[in-house]
């Protein structure tokens, strides 16, 4: 029983560890991210509110999804993350076509393209969770009917 | 099925990796272009005012610039067009950079002929528009509205009444006062006026050249003096004023003197 408590923890430590290294991971790519716009601030400063609730979802969303790595919870989390990502820069960007106005000068930027690609790799994560989501239940089940069997 | 798992996680992180990589150059690559604009030229040719403006497009990014298209269209108070000038540059490659003359000419002799123009201070619109495509994936567009300031050639155009004294007994001198001022920015008026003077039967009195030269934004007054036939003088008539300038020529314009309306 002690052992068993004792890989547990191990197990749950190791787990936080990770899903630390992978927020802190997130948080460079903040970093990085603001770094390199810090040139055209003057563009994408309307939208900071936007992007810092941006990594800070998704920050949240990994930590907790990987937390719950090995359980059923880690494939919901993910999930929902790509569905997150998906409909929030739809709604963000507007569609695609995001307008603003600076010192009487009207700048118009199409973005469409890159909405595009986000759609397709949150499906592309949502279909990867959702397959996982299948293995994991039918290992669990094939685990269940060994244990049964023996 | 985990092989088909892992396959797709490769895939999305390679995806991931590739989608970054874009965005960050693509940023870099907009944060390093460059815009030179230096002064703008402006001369008058064929009637037309030619303002040209030297823009340098310095592209030290990553990525091609394509389309790049400079609009700019002039309207007046009635939104009626007055100037359109289109520059389309189909690429701009990388760590290259591109000199274009954007000319916008302006015809002056068609805004002349509205004599509002000519007499009245106006406001045009001038719009422009630059757009292009970044990186071939980033359609980019900015355009303002700016005012431009019309000042009329002849603001105020006055003539005094004219008098007639007589030299002898066939020719006698008309003196009358002429005045305006030339609120243009624009132009300068170099050239001649023709005057001449009609009496009430429309019978012409006598005809003069004067020679001007008014720059933009400056005062004109001078009594002018016209030979005329002493037995063809009537109490009323009208002077007509023909310009005939560098750029524009307008006329004419009558102007009447004495009872006649």
């Amino acid at each position: 029983m002690e052992v068993k408590n004792k890989i547990l923890v191990k197990s749950i430590l190791l787990r936080t560890l990770k899903a630390g290294i992978k927020a802190f991971l997130i948080y460079v790519a903040y970093v990085i991210f603001l770094l390199l716009t810090k040139p055209i601030y003057n563009f994408v400063g309307q939208y900071s509110q936007f992007i810092d609730v941006f990594f800070i979802t998704i920050l949240i969303f990994t930590f907790i999804s990987e937390l719950s790595s090995g359980t059923i919870y880690q494939y919901m989390f993910s999930f929902s993350r790509e569905l997150f990502i998906i409909f929030y820069f739809i709604n963000v960007l507007n569609g695609g076509a995001i307008r603003m106005n600076v010192e009487n000068v009207e700048f118009s930027v199409n973005l469409q393209f890159f909405i595009l690609v986000l759609i397709l790799m949150g499906v592309l994560g949502m279909a990867r969770n959702t397959l996982g989501a299948i293995n994991f239940l039918n290992e669990k089940s094939e685990e269940e009917i060994v244990k049964d069997y023996f | 099925m985990k092989y088909v798992l892992r396959a797709l996680k490769w895939a999305t992180i390679i995806l991931w990796i590739c989608f970054i990589s874009l965005i960050s150059t693509i940023v870099y690559s907009a944060a390093n272009v460059r815009v030179k604009i230096e002064e703008a030229k402006t001369f008058t040719e064929d009637n037309k005012l030619i303002l040209a403006i030297p823009f340098t497009i310095i592209n030290n990014g990553l990525h091609d610039i394509s389309n790049l298209n400079f609009t700019t269209i002039i309207t007046d108070e009635k939104n009626q067009l007055l100037a359109k000038s289109v520059n389309l540059i189909i690429i701009i490659p990388k760590k290259e950079e591109t000199t274009i003359w954007h000319n916008i000419s302006l015809n002056i002799q068609e805004i002349i002929n509205d004599q509002n123009y000519i007499f009245e201070d106006s406001n045009f619109t001038l719009l422009n528009n630059v757009s292009l495509n970044f990186a071939g994936v980033v359609p980019f567009t900015a355009s303002n509205n700016l005012t431009m300031p019309w000042g009329a050639p002849l603001y105020n155009f006055t003539v005094g009444e004219p008098n007639f004294q007589v030299v002898n007994t066939t020719t006698s001198i008309a003196s009358f006062n002429v005045s305006f001022e030339n609120h243009s920015p624009y132009i300068n008026l170099e050239g001649r006026l023709k005057i001449e003077i009609f009496n009430e039967n429309e019978e012409p009195l006598g005809t003069t050249y004067e020679t001007i030269n008014v720059p933009s934004n400056s005062f004109y007054e001078k009594t002018l003096s016209v030979y005329v036939e002493t037995q063809k003088i009537t109490s009323s008539g009208h002077i007509n004023f023909t310009f005939e300038t560098s750029t524009f020529s307008f006329g004419p314009l009558v102007k009447p003197y004495g009872s006649e309306e």
